[in-house]
Formats: structure tokens, sequence, C-alpha cells
């Protein structure tokens, strides 16, 4: 494939070029000499090889350009570039062709002399590009409780090359490889806890600090300006930010780092949205140093994959930036998506036997025809932010953000009082409830399911009839004796669990290169998070009122009026629509840390070693007097603090330039987080008694090949989380419980190791293959201390209780998975991947309680029973097959009159093409237990099953 | 160039507007339909053919229907409701809690009898499900509900009949299971009486004794669990409305709730 040369800065008779581009010309022609002629002897100097995405050909004549520093270079006739000078830091670079930006990726500039290989870009008709990133996903995405959706949460791990053990010459393809294949199987890198991957933008820790989960859906549906992202995975040194346990990704979404371009695109599939409709339009800068970016879309489904999940998704995002002069750069970006998908669920083997449907969900119901769910969550948590970012010298690189959130983010489902459980599958209306005292009864409720499938959806008609049949009268109205008022009473009502947030975050993000040899990078961030959570009361179906009051209570301490108030400060409240009930607080959490790396770097050895140390603070102010807990309810609580302190370092060897060996290790502190600090926040102020502060220890060490045609990617791992703490809230069957109880299981120590292996091999330009695998075990090494407290009691003292969890596997999905595939580039711009996945060694999670003495107090130890009690559920082993495709026609060549650049990409991702829809991919027991009889099967695991043959087709238009 | 914008814009203006999670209309109040199915027996009929003892399959294709005169919404009366068609009452058991959501009391309901048991729970009549292993009828299962009970309107009347406890102390099978009325009820043992009942810790049901100014007597039952077990029963004289069983061979009245207690005259003595 040849190229013409044409220099972007030189060549002013070139015809006709976009007035945007002539923007860029005389921005880069004003501002490019001086910094070749000031070129200094003391940065990185990276030398790479560009190829072509499609062809893998190496690129020749083709320009990098390096925003920040504005340098810019071209490729030799090999491909090979070779840029000098670079500041350590992070850099976009943008490739020119023709003097158009055809496409970016990011570099970490922190060794002297850095290699980057092969660097597959698109330059002309990519159709990879889209594909990656539709398919591409971090491996954190926030699962919920219901299936997973790649498309709709990911986020492209993009062109980023961020530090060695990610720099493959591209993505990571152990990244890359797992999760877009195994994410929807419940597969967690590591078998880590969510909160332990933090996710930034433009600096701004995105975490959400009560749960430490990003929740990728605040920015759902905006892929196309989350492109800029760079992720560190494990224990790297990272520039940006000190990361968790488990790394972090750092996107930048200011409009001065978006590639100028214009993109529609629609989408088809049958996963959780049916239908999506994005556009996006980034300025590029203009003369003046002014570039905006504007992205919306909108995702929807009136059904997705599972029966009764509609999904409705508005996303919207802008961005204004300015080049204030060639050291500063100034962005405003604006992140608002809205999101309401209705859930799906988990149900036991008998309940999908009695549906005959592996994707049954017992969520929805008829109301006049058509499907209602009970269970939709809501999230719309828009964010603003500021970011400065100055490069007083070409070794120094600040970056200082604010930003503000708020927001909802919401759940509602099913609630209420004097009426027995309305969902459908309730344990005690189902056939195996009556299979050991009335066989026939069982048979006939089986036939009757069989012959009326309905009767295992909500049934909306009685809720509404029977909420207005309930007439009663209310007295003593708003606390006047003399008031009432008659009408219907909700037995059923929708009521959502609401958290309503206001977060203040500043950060700044240092990164100096010192000498030669040395990097410094440090930071800090100041996050300040009040949220109020309550009930919200949003659908009385049909009923005039319903009654705030604690139903539990008032059946514990029957004709006591006090201790079943919810308030006691609006006893009996009648509740309407929109209002409040049942619980009532805020909760004040103070987050502020520092944190500071140094790197050396020398032509054998690269060290790098990063401390970090902070302060959280936790507060709740409940706003309801519980009647229950009258003296610790109602007002604030003593604050609860804690220092961390985290400490990583590693060390790397290279043998030479494509042999690598690595080895990090880290010592991380933590704490539980709100959540596991209060013992029951939504009711009380009462802490957990002396918290505790957990230990993580981790060492990660391994081998990197980075030769042209093979990649090989060996890692080992080994992490120690000791004195971690977990609260369970749950009904407790226990006889001395047989309540809603609060498990505060503490000091739990659990082990993760394993080991990952990635490798991938160009055959010829055409036919590359790779295989991944990920082998590891994550387990409890300990009998944790167990304090059980009652939720509808006034005694506040708690029962204790020893578990038998140790050697458990912990619920982590597949911790033993394999992917291998085989790619085809066509030069006439298509491309074809297969891939075979098999995944196994996937635990349930077990029921801590159930692991006592007194689950199997009755039963002797060589009664089958006993095993049956004590023994961990392995889910069956699958395999599954993917394929992919793409296909991508450069417009003008059909029609002349089109742009030059305006190109069609069609990509068409079919995933479980072999359809195999019995793979459990979650699996986990209920926490209540059958103490009475210890019957194991009284309670049964629940299961979620992984989609059978999805797809997912991408139409885009570039212009 | 501008038209295709404006096609697009079109087109989003469509893709934006479409509603997926739309607000959808009220279910039909049926509260006061009645579907009016002929039924083909009435309960008195259906008491019938009970036999003498013992539980029986009812094998025959027929329909009863009455008005709830009895529900579980005060918990003194459990897994059952009491249903009345003029001619005779019938307990129906029915497998849950809170069985006044569904069924409270004037509400019709049509009852398809196929495969339903009739029973004598200490001679006293009841309608249920298939014996359990035990041999017990159970209630009917919540699963089973629509495939034999149709529910009708609310808001049906059926007014208790006036019975003395003369006649009432008699044990009466035309009276097993209907709504009474004594007009000349009071507590007699009013020293001891001091609630409807004992808590359920200390017995599941309590019976205190109704006397009349002839002397003549009535147990009162009445649950332990029940939500006015703790309340103090009236010391005065009159009215007091109930559900008319029996425990064998020995009568007893079981209560709805407190207000069916009208016992504010003089006391006789």
């Amino acid at each position: 494939m040849q190229f013409s040369y044409t220099s972007c800065y030189l060549d002013k008779n070139k015809g006709k070029l976009s007035r945007a581009m002539k923007n860029l010309k005389q921005i880069l022609a004003l501002i490019f000499f001086p910094i070749l002629a000031a070129g200094q002897g003391t940065s990185s100097n990276i030398t790479g090889i560009l190829i072509d995405k499609e062809t893998k050909l190496p690129l020749q004549d083709v320009q990098l350009f390096l925003i920040q520093i504005k340098q810019l270079q071209s490729t030799d006739n090999n491909g090979r570039f070779s840029l000098n000078e670079i500041p350590q830091g992070n850099h976009t670079i943008h490739i020119l062709y023709n003097n158009e930006v055809f496409d970016s990726f990011r570099i970490a500039a922190n060794n002297p002399e850095i290699d980057l290989g092969l660097i597959p870009v698109s330059i002309n008709n990519s159709i990879n590009e889209n594909a990656a990133s539709e398919q591409a996903t971090i491996p954190t995405i926030a699962l919920d409780a219901d299936h997973s959706n790649l498309e709709d949460e990911g986020i492209t791990s993009g062109q980023n090359i961020s530090n060695l053990l990610s720099s493959s010459g591209n993505r990571d393809p152990f990244l890359n490889a797992v999760s877009f294949v195994f994410s929807q199987y419940n597969f967690r890198p590591r078998g880590y806890n969510r909160a332990n991957q933090q996710v930034y933008i433009n600096g701004i820790l995105m975490n959400e600090l009560s749960s430490g989960n990003a929740i990728w859906a605040q920015w759902g549906g905006l892929n196309d300006v989350m492109r800029n992202q760079t992720s560190t995975y494990g224990l790297a040194a990272n520039q940006q930010a000190f990361g968790g346990i488990n790394g972090s990704s750092n996107i930048e979404v200011g409009a001065t780092e978006q590639t100028k371009q214009n993109k529609l695109s629609y989408s088809l599939s049958n996963r959780s949205y049916n239908n999506r409709i994005m556009l996006s339009h980034s300025s590029g800068l203009n003369k003046k140093g002014w570039a905006y970016t504007f992205s919306g879309s909108r995702r929807w489904a009136f059904e997705g994959y599972v029966p009764g999940t509609s999904f409705d998704g508005y996303s919207g995002f802008a961005s204004l930036g300015k080049l204030l002069n060639s050291r500063q750069q100034i962005s405003l970006s604006i992140i608002a998506a809205q999101s309401s998908r209705a859930r799906s669920g988990a149900a036991t083997d008998e309940v999908y036997a009695l549906a005959n449907d592996n994707y049954y969900n017992a969520n929805w119901g008829w109301q006049n025809g058509e499907k209602r769910n009970a269970r939709i969550g809501k999230v719309f948590q828009p964010i603003a932010i500021l970011q400065l970012v100055s490069t007083p010298s070409d070794k120094t690189q600040f970056s200082n953000a604010i930003s503000f959130q708020r927001g909802r983010n919401q759940s509602s489902s099913l609630d209420w009082q004097n009426a027995s459980d309305p969902r459908p599958d309730y344990y005690r209306n189902l056939p195996s409830y009556f299979q050991n005292t009335n066989p026939f009864a069982a048979n006939s409720i089986a036939e009757n399911i069989n012959n009326n499938p309905d009767l295992l959806q909500l049934d909306w008609d009685r809720f509404y009839n029977t909420n207005k049949g309930n007439i009663e009268t209310l007295h003593n109205l708003n606390g006047n004796t003399n008031d009432s008022f008659r009408g219907a009473r909700s037995l059923y009502v929708i009521g959502a669990d609401v958290e309503q947030m206001r977060k203040y975050s500043i950060a700044g993000n240092i990164q100096h290169k010192s000498s030669d040899k040395l990097t410094l990078s440090g930071g800090y961030q100041f996050i300040l998070q009040r949220s109020a959570f309550f009930k919200e009361l949003q659908d009385l179906l049909g009923g005039d009122y319903f009654i705030n009051y604690n139903m539990f209570a008032a059946q514990q301490y029957p004709g006591n009026s006090g201790l079943r108030q919810n308030d006691l400060n609006t006893p009996d409240r009648a509740v309407l629509k929109g209002e409040k009930y049942r619980y009532h607080y805020t909760s004040t959490i103070n987050k502020a840390w520092v944190w500071g790396q140094a790197e050396v770097n020398t032509r054998k050895v690269s060290l790098y070693a990063a401390i970090s140390g902070g302060y959280t603070s936790y507060q709740r102010n409940g706003l309801y007097a519980n009647g229950l807990f009258p003296e610790n309810s109602f007002g604030k609580s003593k604050p609860v603090s804690f220092f961390n302190y985290n400490a990583k370092a590693g060390l790397t060897y290279k043998v030479n330039g494509r042999n690598y060996f690595v080895i990090n290790t880290a010592y991380f502190t933590e704490d539980a987080g709100i959540n596991n600090v209060f013992v029951a926040p939504k009711t009380r102020n009462q802490i957990v008694e002396n918290p505790e502060v957990s230990t993580n220890k981790s060492i990660e060490a391994g081998y990197l090949l980075r030769a042209p045609k093979l990649n090989i990617r060996a890692i080992g791992y080994a992490t120690d989380v000791t004195n971690a703490t977990s609260i369970q809230r749950f009904y407790n069957d226990e006889p001395e419980y047989q309540s809603f109880v609060n498990f505060v299981m503490k000091k739990i120590n659990t082990r993760f190791i394993g080991t990952e292996l990635a490798t991938e091999y160009v055959i010829n330009p055409l036919i590359s293959i790779n295989a991944v695998a990920s082998v590891g075990q994550a387990f409890y090494t300990n009998r944790p201390e167990v304090l059980v407290y009652n939720d509808n009691d006034t005694n506040q003292n708690p029962g204790s209780k020893t578990v038998y969890i140790k050697d458990y596997y912990l619920g982590v999905g597949p911790q033993s998975t394999y992917t291998a595939g085989i790619t085809y580039n066509s030069k006439k711009f298509w491309y074809l991947k297969l891939n075979g996945n098999y995944m196994d060694r996937n635990y349930v999670s077990v029921n801590p309680s159930r692991r006592s003495l007194e689950a199997a107090e009755l039963v002797t130890k060589d009664d089958p029973l006993y095993t049956k009690i004590f023994e961990q559920e392995r889910l069956p082993a699958a395999f599954t097959m993917d394929i992919s495709g793409g296909k991508s026609i450069r417009l003008n060549k059909i029609y002349k009159k089109i742009g030059y650049r305006t190109t069609l990409y069609l990509n068409i991702g079919i995933s479980n093409i072999l359809n195999k829809q019995d793979i459990k991919s979650t699996g986990f027991e209920q926490l209540r237990y059958d103490f009475t009889n210890n019957n194991p099967d009284k309670f049964p695991t629940k299961y979620i099953y992984g989609y059978g043959r999805t797809f997912f087709a991408n139409l885009s238009l570039k212009f | 160039m501008k038209s295709s914008i404006h096609t697009i814009l079109t087109v989003l203006s469509v893709v934006f507007i479409s509603c997926v999670q739309k607000k959808l209309p009220e279910p039909e109040n049926r509260n006061n339909n009645d579907p009016g199915y002929g039924y083909y027996k009435t309960i008195a009929e259906l008491k019938s053919s009970m036999g003498t003892s013992g539980s029986k399959e009812i094998k025959e294709d027929i329909v009863i229907s009455g008005t709830v005169i009895a529900d579980d919404r005060s918990g003194n009366f459990y897994k059952q409701i009491i249903i009345d068609d003029g001619t005779a009452a019938m307990p129906i058991l029915l497998d849950a809690y809170n069985l006044y959501n569904d069924f409270p009391v004037g509400r019709k309901i049509y009852i398809h009898c196929k495969g339903l048991y009739t029973n004598y729970y200490y001679k006293l009549p009841q309608l249920g499900y298939t014996p359990d292993k035990n041999g017990t009828v159970s209630p009917i299962p919540v699963l089973l509900w629509k495939k034999y009970i149709v529910k009708a309107n609310l808001g049906n009347e059926i007014k208790p009949i006036s019975v003395s406890i003369t006649d009432a102390m008699k044990a009466k099978p035309e009276l097993f299971n209907r709504l009474i009325m004594l007009t000349d009820a009071q507590i007699s043992d009013t020293a001891s009486a001091t609630s409807y009942a004992l808590s359920a810790s200390l017995s599941s049901a309590t019976n205190i004794t109704l006397i009349n100014c002839d002397s003549n007597t009535i147990a009162l039952r009445t649950s332990g669990y029940c939500t006015f077990q703790s309340y103090k029963p009236p010391f005065g004289k009159g009215k007091l409305t109930a559900i008319y069983t029996v425990y064998n061979n020995t009568p007893q009245l079981v209560l709805r709730d407190t207000s069916d207690v009208q016992m504010k005259s003089l006391r006789c003595f």
C-alpha cells in the first residue's frame, strides 16, 4: 500500500483542506518550530513502528503529533518513528495522514528509552477501531444482580499504551480477551472485589464512596467521547493515580483531547437494549485554540433478552476546551447519562423448571395486556468537571480539576404491609413446599402452573383490586384526634430505595521528570460526598394511602404503638405518592489523600516505589427517630474516621528490548466502607464494635515477551486480604433470632492466587491468533468472628457465632477461564474473528450462617445431609464460541461528492453462537436457612443463566 | 446536505419521543362486578351431601357461592374464611395469611368444588383441599385459588341471625358457622376475664363464658394471636355478634372483631 507524502505545514498549495485543518496547520506552524529549536536532551526517546490495523503493514509517511508539546514527526519507509525529547508524563499522540487526524493513542513517557514495538493504527478505512470500541470493556464493569451488558456500560479500553505490564504494543491482550468474553459470565479479574479498580475521569475519582464501586451507568451511552482511556492492571506504576489493588482506569474527556470528527451510529442488538442511536461531534482545535465536543445518545428496548426487561437511556455530553497558551489548557466537561432499566432476577432450579425457561424473570406481570416490571433501576447523576492542565516546562506537567456531581440512584421494588409475600416465586406457594406433606398438592400446583404460566408472574390486577377494596378509616390524621379519613389503604405499593447524592471533588496530579533516570509523580484528592438515603413511595397501586410503620416490630411487640414506629416524630403517618417512608438518613463521607511515586529507569532496570496516605471519615445523620432505637437513631452519629496508608513498589529487568521480567508488590490498608461500619445505617447510629481496617498484601511477578510477531505475557499473583469486615442483612431463621438481622463478619481473611497467560501470534499480515488463560483461586483462609444484631428488637447487644468458612471459595465467577481466537484481516477492509472459550470452577457463593454448628445441629457426620449442608456447589463448566466481523466502506469512492473522510462502518458480533442457554453464570446460596429442620432445600440456591446467542450490530458513519 | 440534516433530525426526534416505560392504565376495578354465574348447589345442599363424619372428596362438577361473613383481619380466624349463602355457612380453608386482602367480609365468591374436600373438624363442617399425609384436609394452596375460586363483588351484607343463649347453647347444626347475634349477653366471670384471651405464649386460645339473665351460658373462644387478645372485654350487657361454631358437641362463639361487641347496658347481675 502506497501513501503519498504531504507535509501538513509545508505544502501550502495542497488543495481543499477543511477550514479546521487550516487552523490546525497554523497552530502547528506557530508552535512547532520553537519547540524543535528548543529541544532538550533530557527527556524520553520513544520509538516504535506504526502498522496498519487491518493489513499489519508498516505505514510510511504518516505523522505523529503530540498536542501537548506540539511535536510532529513522520514515519520512515519502514513505518518506524522516533519521538525525541518527550517530557515525561502521559501524552496523547494523534495520527495524521493527508492532513487529517485519523487516530490517536496515549503513551506514558516514563523511561529514557521506550520502544513501543508495533502499534496498529487506523489510517484509512479502519474498521477495527469500531469493533474494539463496541466490544472491549474494562472487566470491572459494575454488574448488578441481573445480567450485565457490555455494550451499554462498556467503555473502550481504546488505543492506550500505559505502562509495561500492558504495553504489548497495543491494548493488554489479557484484559482485552477475558473482559469481553467472560464478563457476561460474572468473571472478575483475579477474583477481586470490584471496588479494587478505581475509575478516574479527568483526574477525578468516580467510584461512589458508599460502596466503593464505580457506577458505569453514570456515563453509559457516551462511548464516543470516552475513548481516551488509560488503564493499568494490577500493581503497575501509574503516574496519574495511585490506583486500587487491581489498578485504575483514567479517562480523559476534555474537548482538547478529542479527535476531530463527526460520528453518527446506530446499533441493533438483542441484549439489554435493542436500539442505540448515537451522534457525536468534536470540533478539533480552532485557530484561537478552542475546541468543543458534543455527544448524545439514546438506548432503548421495549424488551431486552430477558422477558420483562425494558431499557431506556438518554445520555448527553458537552465539553468546551481551550489552549490558553502553549503551556496551559483548560476544559469544562459535563457528563449526563440518565438510564432506566427494568431488572431481571435470580431464581431457584425449581422455579426455572416450572417456568420451563432459564430466563424466567419474577419481576414482571401483565397489566392491561402489557408487561410491567416492579424492579426498575434508575440512575441520573450528572457530573461537571473543570480541568486545568499546565506544562510549565518540558519536564513537568500539572493537572488540577474540580468537579461537582449530584443526582439520584434509585431502585424500586414491590413493597407490602399486612399482606402475604406477593412475589410469584415465594417459597411457601411452590410445589417443593408441599412435596413432603402433600405430594398430591405439589403435583397439582406444578400442573396448574404448567397450564397457566402467568401464575409465576406478578398479578398487578390483584394488587390494584385488593388495594381499592381495602377501605379503612385512618384516625388521628396529622396528629389531630378529631380528624379521620376513610379510604383505600394500600396493601401493596411500589417503593424505591433512593440515594440522592452530592459530591464535590478537588484533585491534582503532577508528573515531573527530574533527570534522565528519575521521574517523580504525585497527586492529591479531596472528596466530600453527602447523600440522603430514603425509601420513596412511587405508586400506591390504586389505593389512597400507605402507613409508615414497621410491620416486623408490630408483630414482635403487638399492641405497642411506639416500638413499631419508623419515625416517632410522625407516628403512623399516611404516606402518599412521592413521599418518604421507612427510613431516612443522610451520610457524610470525607475522603482525602496524597500520594507520591518515584520511578528510576536505567538501561537494564526500571524501579518504582509509591506511597499514599489518606483519611476517611463517615458520619450518619438520622432524620427519623426509630421506635426501636429512640436513643440513637435521630440526629448525628459520632464521626468515625480512619487513616489508611498504602505502599507499592516494583522492579522490571530488561533482558533486552524484547524480554522483560517484572515483579511488583503492594501493601494496602483499607477501611470497610460506611455500610460495614454502621451496623444498620437505615435505622440507627450504632457502630460496629471496634471497626477494623483491613490489610491487603499483594505480589505479582512474571515475564513479558514483545517480539514483532509474538507477544507473551505470563504473570503470577498472590494477594492476601486480612481483617476485612462484611455485613450481610437477611431474615435469620435461627430460633434465637427469627428476625431480620445484621450479620457482621469481622476479621475475614481471604486469599487470591493465580496465573494469567496471554499470547498473541501474528502468523502473517492477514491472520493472527491469540490464546489467553486465567487460572486462579480465591478463597477464605480463616473463620471470621461473627456478631449478629437483631434488626427488630430493642436489644442492641449482638449474639455471637462461629462460621466455618475457611477454605471455601469466594463466589467470584469462573476461576478458570480460557479463550483462544483467530482473526482474519482482509486487505479489502473487512475482518472476521472467531474464538472459543472455556470456563470452569465457578463456585456458588456460600451462606456463612449455614457453615455453623447450629446449621447441622441434629445431623450426624455420616448422614449424607451433613455433606449436603456443608459442601460448596461448583457450577458446571461451559464452552462457548463467538464470532465477529466488520467491514468499512469509504463512501467517496462510490460517490465522489462525499467528503474524503466519510466512512461507513459495519460491525457485527455474535456471542455464544452455539446458543447454549444452560450455562449458569452466577449462583448464590440464599442467606435464609432452615435452622429448625436443618434443611438446605427449603431456601435453595439461586442462579442466573448467561445469555444464549446474542448479537450486536453497529452501523456508523464518520464524517 | 441540508436535507440529510433534516432527515437526521426527523429520525432523532422520533427516536427521542418514543416512550419505553410508559405509565400503563390502571387495571379495571372489578370490586363491584359479579360475573353472575349460575350456581348449582346451595351450601345447605353441599352440607347435606357431606355424610355424617370424616372427609369426602367432591367428585361432582358443582359450584357454590356465598358472601364472606368472617375473615382473618383481626387474626381470630386463621387460614380460613367463612361464606354464607343464606341457606347455610361454610368455612373455606385457604393456605395463606392475610386472607382478608383477597376475601374481606362482604365479598361474594364462587367456588368450583370438584376436587375439593368436605370435612368435619371436631364435628364442625369445613371445605378444604386434599388430605395431607396425616389425613388432615389441607387448606387450598395459593397457586390453586384461581382454579377453584372466582372473586365477585364487595360490599354484600349478611345480617346476623338473632339467637338467644338459651337456644345457642344446644349445639344447633343449622347454625354451625353462621353469623349470629346474641341480644342479652354478658361476661360471667368478670373477675378473671381481664382480657379476651391469654397471650399466645401462655395459651393458643382462651375461653371466656357468656351468660344471660337466665344463667344460661355459652363459651366465647378467642385466639391468643389475635390483635384484640389483650383488650379488656366490656362488662356490660348487650349484643354480641359472632360466628357460631362447635367443638365436638360444645358450642363456641368466635368473634370477628371487638366492634361486634356492643354490651353497654346494665348487667342483670
